[in-house]
């Protein structure tokens, strides 16, 4: 046993290459693609982040209905740094558990114009001042519902924590994706049996700029491996130029550009950090439950042996 | 700004042509049909007994005023408006006051205003307040801001007089049917007919019957029974002319210089014809004419003192070509008629298609009402003198007919006309006793539902070729013809049965609904154009020239004259010049036009003539140059290429003419010369079906799926939704403007009501889950708000309804009783058939401190005060869950209070409480409104504008649904590429590829079909490919995708692209059907149907057969006897009947007649027996079995017919 875990161990390694408000990039590499694909589901649907679950309506008589605007309420992304500090309603065991922040939005328009309801008019929890909607650079906020004169609109929501695998509201990231790092072998040696012309028509073929003539040695080099798409253009070009083989293309199984752009409820190495805690943590679960179940079988096995 | 949307404040043209037919035709019958039917009606006559005097009664000035509300305080605005009626479930109708007028022969005219009942009144009309009105006034009106009327409201529902097919009037055809032989001995197959029609729309068909030994019957019809006279008769009928006219007028239908078979083959008919007359010795004019009379006379029901001569007349003005009044005229046309019929027996013509699109005009709504009223008024006279006569039979001496107390009396008993009216619109069954001469006496009228946009105004552009033709077995009637090409769209015709029965106008047809203005001053005006270009007027002395040489030109069913053939080309040249000119007047032309200009008369032809010029053709269509200035024709603008303006032309003009298609090149036939082009290839489509984008470029059934579905979709159906009654509404959350849209999308205003989302499809087998046309939709945009709908149920609650009681919205007070859990605990969730708790979409954890703190309630101190107010009615926005009362009434009689309980398995949420009535009159009506949730789930029908519609069938998170390489992007939607193949939708992928380019490039792209023919030189895929390339994807829209489960890269390019997607209509939440058990049947105990009631689906006898065949015996058991009317009874071993044993206690008591006692008690086993049998006195051998509770009352039954039935139990 102990022997095959020593074959398969690795030592992934992650080499951050942008880092914003919004998103990351990172190169993960040492690793394979399943490692890849449960980081990447992880983010998705089991990051905790707060959202808004429950909505009390005292009075709407906005155009848009009560459930729609439940609805546009629970998509709001909320500011959820302290995430960590809450438990979800099905975690929660204390009375002093925190579970609820809670939202006020009472609003009446009273001028003729049409007035703009936004994530600005939410007034937060006072005890919880940080979990409030996140705002955008220019401060115009989400918007929510626009009213006329006389319409009306008072409700309290109750935010929770929850996982993007319960509802989409949860999940803290807008997309996260991988790639897999491309590999580019040009074939010189035929290359150079091309003209100028047709190198530079078959470089013009890939519809990303992946490959470049360098004017000086007038040779074909690959400029950004990563613009290639697999879209297969440049091979079908070199089969139609009657040099198959001109250029050999590879996907690396072990190395992954790893693109994570939040929502703005969490930072993004927040979320990949919480992710990797969560994936962490599911491990851990397996493990120990294999073991319990290991052990459960052993005392079966060893009730029948006596 | 954005295209699709309506700009300015007026309603858009488009919208107002849309319904063209139905507001302008009910326009001129308020305006001037309900005239001409009055005119035109006959009056009554009544000869007194007693004082011998003659009086003539009859009606004059109908005045039609405005709907007006019945019980309104002074002062109040008594308008009554569409919302109104439509809120309080009443029709828009408005008084109709008439004169009836009397006068004793030679006295004077007296008359007395009387009120006919109410007319509904169609919205939009001349007769509705909402006519002309701008989009703020529509919208402070509480309508639609688009409104575009055409409909009447019967009893808050809208309802359209849907349009039918008629044979064009006032055109002679030739029919060759099986069915003229059975009209008697000698008849052949062969027959002309003409469809005449008089002024008050009052139509009549005459036909001319050839007979074997070539003679020739004339058939008309009087209150449905049908005469034949002999045509050489009628020939002299009209005007004192002699047989060597007659012949000679007759004999030049053929050539006559050839001295060939024709010529002579009409020469003996024609003789045969005349001496038909001679042989009954009727010679001149006046016995003739007598002769008729005197047939006719107990038919036509025409007084005593009238002479023959003067019935005789009656007859002719009435039944024999009633669209002409001189005699002259009516002889002219009965020649033609024969003409035809000798040339259609002769071969030298060829029959005409009765099917064809050439021969039909419209049954317009306004049209319709016209007759009917005319019918109607003349039933009310009918009425009216069997009043009188009753009074003068009774006792003369006291009727007094100039009496107004006693006229008014009498009048009194006419009947509301209002109302018949009112009911033909509502069942839409047509009570008449003379038929009207149509086809059908039901179906006229159908509800117009709002379902979205697009089926709403598929209504007012459907036409029905007529309820007969449905049943008919032959199909030959729904085949699309060549000759519908520009009328009727080929594409927007719905499968199954009405399938090319119900057929769509094109958005450019038009009907011409009004009659001219002036119609001697318009057929003069013609008649001066077409003498001036070449035509020889008619006159009764002369005698038509031969038709090679000479064509006959005819008028709206008159014959003015003939042309020589060789000038009629010029003739009808110079006179589309003219028609076109003044369609010019009418509306602006395009700039280059050139028209000429009118002088004189010629301002009086009308824009939409048609100009039929049928040339002679040896066995073709029997020549002629045919012009027609009368309602009820479809036109449609074509484009004139000498002068490049627009002309209007009809059916059967269009059918000889050369109009150049934009792609037709050489038109099939080499040096064609066209005259005339159209505008655009869009002149083919309905409004509808030019909605789908390339449509194109798809395999053509799908082109009319999609036009089906379309008007299935869930969309926007309106956006006056406070005010909109209507049972079911559904409506989508999110709906978008489709990327890809055609031209006729923006000029339809689409945007006002959009019916679906762009959703990014991919095309991939993925997890099997999409196979057979289901789809995967990504749960987590479904969790977004993709697709998100509602339904809007209106509950119309009428306490008037209930009779006997006084009912009055209320509430009852809080119940004392601590056990009744609706009022105390304030957590009960009600609990639904299958132990389901409501509502489900709150977690059960719900108690935390700050939902128990906040949580506001309405409180009360009334009964079900959580879901209801003080009044009873229920609070806007509360949640009423399945078997809550959502409404209270209380009787103020008895004190007892009677409640709505909101029925089915599912929540609702008050939308909106209308009220309706007076604080005077009580507040006895309200309408409530429901929402009930539609979102997407497992079941539900999607479809693409491609006809490729699909079921959803799984819902995927994110996570596991695939995701592009390049950008992380994941699909809304997946659909499996079998899809594809063999539907061949090209139009689809196409759509996703230039949804995609849009998308990226920012804007829309246009989808119209056959833009190549409208000289773009567009080729979509290079056209597209090149801007994806450019935004740097791929160029054929493949793009590179990894799987979600595993993370591994797909090996194909998957096609991924934006394709506007629409849900239908059809959920699984209205429709799934599930049970256990339920309610049951009370005589067999076996389960009920219907969905409503919580019964099962029948389990027949071919699945029985299946799981025979499978010998899956307990699943048989099961379905037929476990979870059906399973029962345990007992049975008496020993005399074998299963009705003999009873219970015990009651054998002790002797119920049933049978007193057991004593040796009953030796049961078997220790416990005393239950049950012993009656007939055994005995106990000791009933036994318990199990069967069908039905076998029981199979052996009741038999028993009652005294058999016996036993059973031997083993």
């Amino acid at each position: 046993m102990a022997s095959i875990r020593k074959t398969y161990r690795r030592t992934p390694k992650v080499e951050l290459r942008s880092l914003t408000e919004e998103s990351c990039e990172f190169v993960l590499s040492n690793t394979d693609v399943s490692m890849a694909n449960a980081l990447r589901r992880v983010f998705i649907s089991w990051v905790p982040t707060i959202a808004i679950d429950l909505v009390e309506i005292t009075t709407n008589t906005t155009v848009l209905n009560d459930e729609f605007i439940a609805h546009r309420l629970g998509l709001l992304p909320l500011v959820s740094s302290r995430v960590k500090e809450m438990k979800s309603p099905f975690e929660s065991g204390e009375d002093d558990d925190w579970t609820d922040v809670e939202f006020h939005l009472n609003v009446k328009c009273t001028g003729d114009d049409t007035m703009d309801v936004t994530s600005n008019d939410i007034q937060c929890d006072p005890r919880h001042p940080d979990v409030r909607p996140v705002t955008d650079p220019e401060g115009k906020g989400i918007l929510i519902v626009k009213l006329r004169k006389n319409q009306e609109l008072n409700l309290t929501a109750i935010a929770r924590k929850g996982i993007g695998k319960d509802h989409a509201k949860w999940s803290p990231v807008a997309t996260t994706f991988f790639q897999f790092m491309p590999e580019i072998h040009i074939n010189q040696a035929l290359m150079e049996t091309l003209t100028l012309e047709q190198k530079q028509e078959w470089i013009d073929s890939s519809p990303t700029k992946v490959f470049r003539l360098n004017p000086i040695t007038r040779q074909v080099e690959v400029e950004n491996a990563e613009a290639y798409m697999y879209d297969g253009e440049c091979i079908a070009k070199a089969e139609e130029l009657g040099k198959p083989g001109l250029v050999d293309i590879h996907q690396r199984q072990d190395m992954f550009i790893f693109k994570v752009e939040s929502t703005g409820a969490l930072k993004p190495d927040a979320i990949v950090v919480m992710g990797l805690d969560v994936l962490l943590n599911k491990t851990h679960d397996l493990i120990e439950s294999l073991e319990t179940e290991a052990q459960s079988h052993a005392a079966q096995a060893g009730g029948l042996d006596s | 700004m954005q295209r699709g949307l309506v700009q300015g404040n007026q309603v858009p043209q488009e919208y107002e042509d849309l319904v063209q037919p139905h507001v302008q035709s009910f326009d001129y019958f308020l305006s001037e049909g309900l005239h001409k039917v009055v005119e035109r009606l006959e009056p009554l006559e009544i000869e007194h007994p007693v004082t011998k005097t003659r009086h003539r009664f009859w009606f004059e000035s109908p005045v039609v005023g405005r709907p007006l509300k019945e019980d309104v305080a002074a002062g109040a605005d008594a308008r009554l408006f569409p919302r109104d009626c439509r809120e309080g479930g009443a029709t828009y109708k408005a008084p109709l006051h008439i004169d009836l007028c009397y006068q004793v022969e030679g006295g004077g005219v007296q008359r007395m205003n009387r009120r006919l009942g109410h007319l509904p009144i169609m919205v939009k009309s001349k007769g509705c307040y909402l006519r002309n009105l701008s989009r703020s006034q529509l919208v402070k009106y509480k309508e639609e801001s688009t409104e575009m009327g055409g409909y009447f409201i019967c009893n808050g529902i809208e309802r359209i007089i849907r349009m039918l097919i008629l044979q064009r009037r006032h055109y002679i055809m030739a029919l060759n049917r099986s069915a003229y032989r059975k009209r008697g001995n000698n008849y052949t197959e062969s027959a002309t007919l003409i469809r005449c029609v008089q002024p008050d729309e009052t139509s009549a068909t005459v036909r001319c019957h050839y007979l074997t030994d070539g003679a020739v019957n004339f058939a008309f019809t009087i209150r449905r029974a049908e005469y034949f006279i002999p045509a050489g008769v009628l020939l002299k009928c009209f005007l004192q002319v002699s047989d060597r006219e007659l012949y000679d007028k007759l004999v030049t239908s053929a050539p006559q210089d050839e001295g060939n078979a024709e010529s002579s083959f009409v020469a003996e008919r024609a003789e045969l014809l005349l001496r038909q007359a001679a042989s009954t010795a009727l010679r001149t004019r006046a016995q003739c004419i007598e002769w008729l009379g005197s047939h006719f006379r107990v038919v036509l029901d025409r007084p005593p003192r009238h002479t023959d001569y003067q019935v005789g007349e009656y007859l002719l003005a009435n039944y024999v070509f009633i669209h002409l009044e001189q005699p002259g005229d009516k002889l002219g046309l009965l020649i033609a008629m024969l003409h035809k019929l000798y040339a259609l027996v002769s071969g030298l013509c060829c029959e005409d298609n009765p099917d064809a699109l050439t021969h039909h005009e419209i049954l317009l709504p306004g049209h319709l009402l016209q007759k009917f009223m005319k019918d109607k008024l003349e039933e009310a006279l009918g009425i009216f003198k069997e009043m009188i006569k009753r009074d003068l039979d009774k006792a003369p001496e006291n009727v007094n007919l100039q009496d107004e107390t006693y006229i008014k009396r009498s009048a009194d008993k006419m009947p509301d006309l209002g109302k018949k009216v009112e009911y033909m619109l509502n069942t839409g069954n047509l009570v008449s006793r003379s038929g009207l001469d149509l086809s059908q006496a039901t179906g006229f009228t159908v509800v117009a539902e709002k379902l979205n946009f697009f089926r709403y105004l598929s209504h007012f552009r459907s036409v029905h070729r007529g309820a007969y033709f449905a049943e008919l077995r032959t199909t030959t009637v729904r085949k699309l013809l060549p000759e519908s090409w520009g009328f009727l769209c080929p594409v927007h015709t719905p499968d199954g049965s009405p399938c090319g029965l119900l057929n769509h106008f094109t958005a450019v047809c038009k009907i011409v609904t009004d009659r001219p203005e002036n119609p001697e001053d318009t057929d003069a005006a013609i008649i001066m154009v077409l003498a001036a270009a070449g035509m020889t007027p008619s006159s009764p002395a002369l005698v038509p020239p031969p038709p090679p040489v000479y064509l006959t030109v005819m008028l709206d069913g008159r014959v003015v004259g003939w042309v020589r053939s060789a000038g009629a080309p010029l003739l009808v040249n110079r006179l589309r010049a003219m028609k076109s000119a003044k369609l010019a007047l009418e509306q602006a032309p395009p700039p280059d036009a050139s028209v000429i200009t009118l002088e004189g008369a010629e301002g009086h032809i009308p824009s939409h003539v048609e100009i039929a010029y049928i040339p002679y053709e040896r066995g073709g269509v029997y020549p002629g140059v045919y012009l027609f200035t009368q309602c009820a024709r479809m036109v449609r603008p074509v484009k004139q290429i000498r002068s490049r303006a627009p002309e209007l032309i009809g059916s059967l003009e269009q059918f000889n003419m050369s109009i150049r298609c934009p792609d037709g090149g050489a038109g099939g036939s080499k040096g064609l010369k066209f005259t005339h082009a159209e505008f655009n290839t869009g002149a083919m489509l309905s409004v509808v079906a030019s909605l789908t984008p390339w449509s194109d470029y798809n395999q053509s059934p799908r082109n009319m799926y999609q036009c089906q579905m379309g008007k299935q979709t869930m969309g926007t159906p309106c956006q006056a939704f406070p005010h909109r009654t209507d049972g079911k509404m559904y409506r989508i959350q999110t709906p978008q403007t489709p990327i890809a849209r055609t031209k006729r999308y923006d000029t339809y205003k689409m945007d006002e009501f959009p019916n679906g989302t762009n959703a990014i499809v991919a095309v991939l087998a993925y997890t099997g889950y999409d196979m057979e046309d289901a789809m995967i939709l990504n749960k987590s945009s479904m969790e977004r708000g993709l697709a998100h709908a509602t339904l809007l149920k209106t509950e119309t609650i009428d306490l008037r309804a209930e009779k006997g009681k006084q009912l009055a919205f209320g509430s009852e007070a809080k119940s004392d009783n601590p056990h009744d859990r609706g009022s105390q605990d304030r957590h009960f969730r009600p609990q639904g058939a299958f132990g389901q708790r409501f509502p489900q979409n709150v977690p059960s954890f719900g108690r935390t401190g700050a939902v128990e703190k906040l949580r506001v309630r309405p409180q009360g101190a009334h009964k079900d005060s959580e879901q209801l107010d003080v009044e009873g009615l229920p609070h806007v926005g509360a949640i009423i869950w399945p078997g809550q009362p959502y409404y209270n009434a209380v009787d103020k009689i008895s004190g007892r209070s009677k409640g709505g309980k909101l029925k089915g398995e599912e929540t609702g949420v008050i939308d909106q409480v209308t009220l309706i009535g007076s604080k005077e009159a009580g507040l006895t009506q309200a309408n409530i409104k429901m929402r009930l949730n539609r979102n997407p789930v497992i079941g539900d029908k999607f479809s693409s504008r491609h006809g490729q519609k699909g079921v959803l069938s799984q819902l995927w998170p994110d996570t596991d649904m695939p995701f592009v390489d390049a950008t992380g992007m994941r699909p809304d939607l997946i659909i499996n590429p079998h899809a594809f193949p063999s539907r061949m939708t090209i139009g689809m992928l196409v759509e996703s590829m230039a949804s995609k380019a849009g998308a990226l490039a920012g804007h829309f792209v246009d989808a119209s079909p056959f833009q190549r023919s409208d000289g773009k030189r567009a080729d979509p895929i290079n056209e597209f490919g090149a801007a994806l390339e450019a935004a740097g994807f791929a160029r054929h829209g493949g793009e590179t995708m990894i799987s979600g489960i595993t993370g591994e890269e797909f090996a194909a390019d998957i096609y991924i692209g934006p394709v506007y997607y629409q849900r239908l209509r059809h959920m699984v939440s209205d429709k799934f059907q599930v049970r256990s058990t339920g309610p049951v049947n009370p005589l067999t105990r076996q389960p009920i149907k219907g969905r409503k009631f919580g019964g099962g689906i029948r389990f027949g006898e071919m699945e029985r057969d299946s799981l025979l065949a499978h010998g899956a015996a307990y699943l048989l058991h099961d379905r037929l006897h476990t979870c059906s009317d399973y029962s345990v009874m007992e049975a008496c071993g020993q005399c074998g009947s299963l009705l003999s044993p009873i219970s015990v206690p009651q054998a002790a008591t002797g119920a049933f007649g049978a007193h057991i006692t004593g040796p009953l008690m030796e049961g078997r086993g220790a416990a005393a027996p239950r049950v012993a049998c009656k007939m055994c006195k005995s106990a000791k051998h009933v036994e318990r079995v199990a069967l069908p509770y039905v076998f029981r009352y199979l052996v009741t039954e038999l028993a009652a017919m005294n058999i016996k039935c036993s059973l031997t139990l083993k």
